[in-house]
């Protein structure tokens, strides 16, 4: 009796000896790391913190999924911290520098590399792709390695008002078409519209412009973190602009800038001034709530190579410091690949990036769902491009490409003089980065 | 005890019927009720929920529009906003981005009529040019728990509360949504205001008498739509609904009970739940419950009047059997025994009538036989004084005649006085065979005192017969036959007495060479032809032994009787029995 008391009160001693020193070289290994991470305890039970932003209904969703897998998986508990867009990425800054950053971290396309390049992420090695669009995944890697794990995809492909173009009886354009294609639907379109009406927006973003600089293999023009304008191509399509816009294709510059975009009466597309224009397949709902049912998609065009890109919404990436690794992952190959998951997610993130989960809940989609899925679909099937983050610090650079464009539009400036203007602006942008 | 033993058959008749009845009305009655219970949540869940389903998709229709409408106004909201707080723009342009705030909220207030009002929170001072247009700042943003949701998210509703706007208070549904700039920083806040009676309009569909509750992706109760303040959508913990699409079951709330029936959008994951109080359901059972037990009733008298109809015909011949039975001994008439029933009574009846019969007869066959033995008896006992009287006398005569020197008359009265002895035999009615052979020699001597040579005699009686037992005076009547009538007038006289065991019978064989019998000899009940005596032994023996044993009497073809008698061997120990 004596010996066995004694015995269990030196293992208690010794327990709390391991655990001081476990903490200890924790502690020393990992900095200044808090003890919030610290959640594996004997029986293998696990806590996961994991953040994220968004709306109600995504909290609303995500909770309920992460009930779920806490059920599935009785040792799991989830510490959840949520919140909108803003503070989210303050709040995750001082946690990653005062070593208390969560397990589990959703990442939005535009941070991800600044996070991955600094170490601060883990490689998501275990988790299960097979189901997902290699383009959409490769938006997650930083120097080919899987940092942050897709979870919505979004297409930028065309949109084109369906109820006009079967009223005017021309053919609807087809997926895979080619810029051919595209400027001879334009003429033909113009030609049945007659004057008063036009068929495509004028190229107000460079995004307009980038398709088809892709399109002619000449790469992004954020490639490279570089700004990279290939010359011949920008006044080639420029030039094409003009001409179309001299013709009544393209709106005049008045109608252009007076144009809101989703507005019920300014949109230009709503308001069948144009009928077709470039569009994220997420942003679809919002032209369908104005004229539902009218709008049809098709992929953007290419030439020697595709147009289109293929954009995820928001990531899951995990944080390198966590204890957790492995559970980590697990969950969200779970969240990414689970059937119930999906289900309970529904479009909370976007539509889902695995193929067959996607399918699942087709069912299930609104109209509006169902033609962003549909556009999502045929601009994975046409080989999109990768998907280019704009390089940090340059989001004010498409309101100053704006104002050159629009001198461009009001035919104050010339193409020529257009390219070298935007040039001077992007050599601003790069020497204040 | 078991009851079908113990109780009348008609009472436990009707009682069974009664009992069986109640029973099967019970059970049957529970089923149904039970089934038509179940059918009717069935159906009503199943047109509710439809309804429902239609009716939530309506309301995340126009929810949705809401949202997207929001949506749609962020990038007009954001241009004029960046131009009104432009550090460098001019006066007229920043009033001029006031201007077009104030148009685009009015904007989308005055093309959507279910919005109640807009409003926009900022960090800047914006000047209100419509009551329903309202701006505020950020910082004065109330701390409701209605106003909570939005805090932690980038868009969501804003559960139901009241706005007061011209001193007039409205309830209100809002849509709050976090407003970016391009480069992605927070700058104001957009909430749609939404009557709630534009929603109670949409969830209530056109019945304005249900209850209902719609919730939010998170389960949330966001409306409810309800008559009374008792109302259970109020109370309930929603958070309990499964996570099925759509569904019923049976709540308790308030000790009340409710059908609830919800369906969900896998989409949105926007719910509406319809209550309905659990009486309603039952109401259209009960009434089919009260239904069946009054036909049952109705249904059960019936059914006793015809079955005690039944039980009575069927109980009527066997209370009838049961009476005659009663009356049997004091009453024998067959005749009311009931001869028209040709089935399972009519057996019953003619059996009992066979009883009867068989009963009668016998008691007749008991009745002579008993008249007979009492005969026997008498005489018996007449032929018992008789000889002692006979004896006595006999023994005076005897006395004499050795007084007188009459030798062989003193002989003769011996051997008479020993015949008597024998015959007496202290009142027993059976002797040895040895004792009546004894009787025999008696009588056969006392014979030859009158015919001298002339008489010869052949006894065969093998001594291991000597103990059998058979009636007193049973061979003696048939020697004395064979000389009063056999060797009347006769010379010579010849007599052989044979005795035999054979197939367990006992023969006795007599024979003589006599005259024979005469013809009618048996007719003769006189004592003239010894027909008395002979046949006083049959009775004796058949009275004893019964109607297989007696003795048969013919003539020889040489001339003369042969008597053979056929007696059962009895041994003398079992004679004592069967006295």
């Amino acid at each position: 009796m004596k010996s066995w008391r004694r015995q269990a009160f030196l293992s208690v001693i010794i327990v709390l000896i391991l655990a001081l020193v476990g903490c200890a070289t924790g502690s020393n290994e990992s900095g200044n790391e808090g003890n919030r991470n610290e959640s594996a305890d004997q029986n293998g039970a696990v806590t996961l913190r994991i953040v994220w932003w968004g709306s109600q209904a995504r909290h609303d969703a995500t909770q309920k999924a992460i009930e779920l897998y806490s059920q599935k998986n009785p040792n799991v508990k989830f510490e959840a911290e949520f919140s909108g867009w803003d503070g989210y990425w303050d709040k995750l800054g001082v946690q990653f520098s005062a070593g208390n950053a969560p397990d589990i971290i959703q990442m939005d396309a535009a941070y991800l590399e600044d996070y991955a390049t600094r170490g601060l992420f883990s490689e998501l090695s275990s988790i299960n792709t097979e189901q997902v669009s290699s383009e959409l995944l490769a938006s997650g890697k930083v120097n080919d390695t899987l940092y942050a794990m897709p979870l919505g995809s979004n297409a930028f492909g065309l949109i084109y008002d369906k109820s006009v173009v079967e009223k005017l009886g021309i053919t609807p354009p087809s997926n895979g078409w080619t810029w051919d294609d595209y400027f001879a639907f334009v003429e033909e379109a113009k030609a049945k519209l007659g004057d008063g009406k036009s068929v495509i927006g004028d190229a107000d973003g460079i995004h307009k412009y980038n398709v088809y600089q892709l399109a002619y293999g000449k790469g992004d023009v954020y490639a490279n973190g570089t700004f990279n304008l290939d010359k011949d191509l920008y006044i080639e399509f420029l030039t094409k602009m003009k001409e179309l816009r001299d013709k009544g294709a393209v709106p005049s510059a008045e109608i252009t800038s007076a144009h809101v975009e989703f507005d019920p009466t300014a949109d230009i597309l709503v308001n069948e001034t144009i009928l077709m224009r470039p569009n994220y397949a997420a942003q679809i709902g919002s032209l369908d709530s104005l004229k539902p049912g009218a709008y049809g998609v098709v992929t953007m065009p290419r030439a020697s190579e595709s147009g289109g890109h293929l954009k995820p919404s928001m990531f899951w990436s995990i944080n390198k410091s966590s204890k957790q690794q492995e559970e980590a992952q697990k969950f969200v190959d779970w969240f990414v690949n689970d059937p119930e998951a999906a289900k309970i997610l529904g479009t909370s993130r976007g539509l889902p990036v695995n193929n067959s989960n996607l399918e699942l809940l087709k069912s299930d989609f609104s109209t509006a769902d169902k033609l962003s899925a549909e556009l999502i679909s045929v601009t994975a099937d046409n080989n999109p491009q990768p998907f280019t983050p704009e390089p940090k610090g340059w989001s004010n650079f498409q309101n100053d490409y704006l104002k050159i464009y629009e001198k461009f539009m009001f035919d104050v400036i010339t193409p020529e003089e257009t390219y070298e203007e935007v040039m001077k602006l992007a050599q601003q942008y790069e020497e204040a980065n | 005890m078991n009851p079908f033993k113990r109780f009348k058959i008609e009472v436990m008749f009707l009682w069974g019927v009664v009992g069986f009845m109640t029973l099967l009305l019970a059970v049957v009655s529970y089923i149904i009720t039970n089934i038509v219970t179940s059918e009717f949540v069935e159906n009503t869940s199943h047109y509710q929920s439809k309804l429902l389903t239609e009716l939530n998709q309506k309301a995340i229709n126009q929810f949705q529009g809401l949202e997207q409408l929001s949506l749609n106004a962020t990038k007009a909201i954001e241009k004029s906003y960046v131009q009104f707080q432009d550090e460098d723009g001019s006066v007229y342009e920043k009033v001029m981005a006031q201007d077009e705030l104030n148009k685009t909220l009015s904007h989308l207030l005055y093309t959507t009529p279910k919005i109640h009002s807009v409003e926009l929170w900022t960090n800047v001072d914006i000047i209100e040019k419509n009551e329903f247009v309202r701006f505020d700042k950020l910082m004065n943003y109330p701390n409701d728990a209605w106003a909570e949701p939005i805090l932690l998210s980038d868009s969501a509703w804003l559960g139901k509360h009241a706005i007061t706007i011209q001193n007039q208070s409205n309830n209100v549904i809002s849509f709050a949504r976090k407003l970016y700039t391009r480069t992605n920083d927070y700058y104001g806040l957009l909430i749609i205001n939404t009557d709630v009676k534009y929603w109670e309009e949409v969830i209530s569909g056109k019945n304005h008498n249900s209850m209902r509750t719609l919730l939010d992706s998170g389960g949330r109760p966001l409306l409810h739509l309800s008559q009374d303040d008792e109302d259970p959508v109020i109370i309930s913990d929603f958070t309990l609904i499964p996570e099925q699409d759509s569904g019923y079951m049976k709540t308790i709330i308030n000790q009340k009970s409710y059908l609830m029936v919800w369906s969900r959008s896998p989409d949105s994951k926007w719910g509406l739940i319809e209550f309905t109080t659990w009486d309603k359901m039952v109401s259209g059972s009960n009434k089919i419950r009260t239904t069946i037990w009054w036909i049952g009733f109705v249904s059960m008298f019936f059914i006793l009047l015809i079955i005690r109809l039944f039980v009575h015909q069927f109980t009527r011949p066997i209370m009838h059997l049961v009476r005659l039975m009663n009356k049997y001994p004091n009453h024998k008439d067959l005749g009311i025994i009931p001869n028209d029933y040709r089935n399972e009574f009519g057996h019953l009846f003619q059996g009992y009538r066979k009883l009867v019969d068989r009963i009668e007869s016998l008691y007749n066959d008991l009745e002579l036989q008993y008249t007979m033995q009492k005969e026997v008896e008498v005489k018996a006992l007449q032929a018992m004084i008789n000889p002692h009287f006979l004896y006595n006398t006999l023994d005076q005569i005897n006395w004499a005649a050795i007084e007188s020197n009459q030798t062989n008359v003193s002989e003769m009265i011996s051997l008479l006085g020993r015949m008597l002895r024998i015959t007496l035999s202290h009142g027993k009615g059976l002797i040895t065979l040895k004792q009546e052979l004894e009787l025999v020699q008696c009588y056969l001597e006392l014979q030859k005192i009158r015919w001298k040579d002339r008489l010869s005699v052949n006894i065969d009686v093998p001594e291991p017969l000597y103990d059998y037992v058979i009636p007193k005076v049973t061979i003696q009547p048939f020697i004395e036959n064979a000389f009063r009538h056999g060797f009347h007038g006769k010379e010579k006289a010849e007599l052989t007495l044979q005795a035999y065991e054979e197939k367990g019978q006992l023969s006795i064989v007599i024979e003589d060479d006599g005259r024979g019998l005469r013809k009618g000899w048996q007719e003769s009940t006189d004592n003239s032809f010894g027909g008395y005596a002979l046949n006083n032994v049959k009775e004796r023996i058949q009275t004893y032994f019964g109607e297989r044993y007696g003795f048969e009497l013919n003539n020889l073809v040489t001339g003369g009787v042969r008597a053979v008698i056929h007696l059962p061997i009895v041994h003398q120990t079992s004679q004592s029995d069967r006295k």
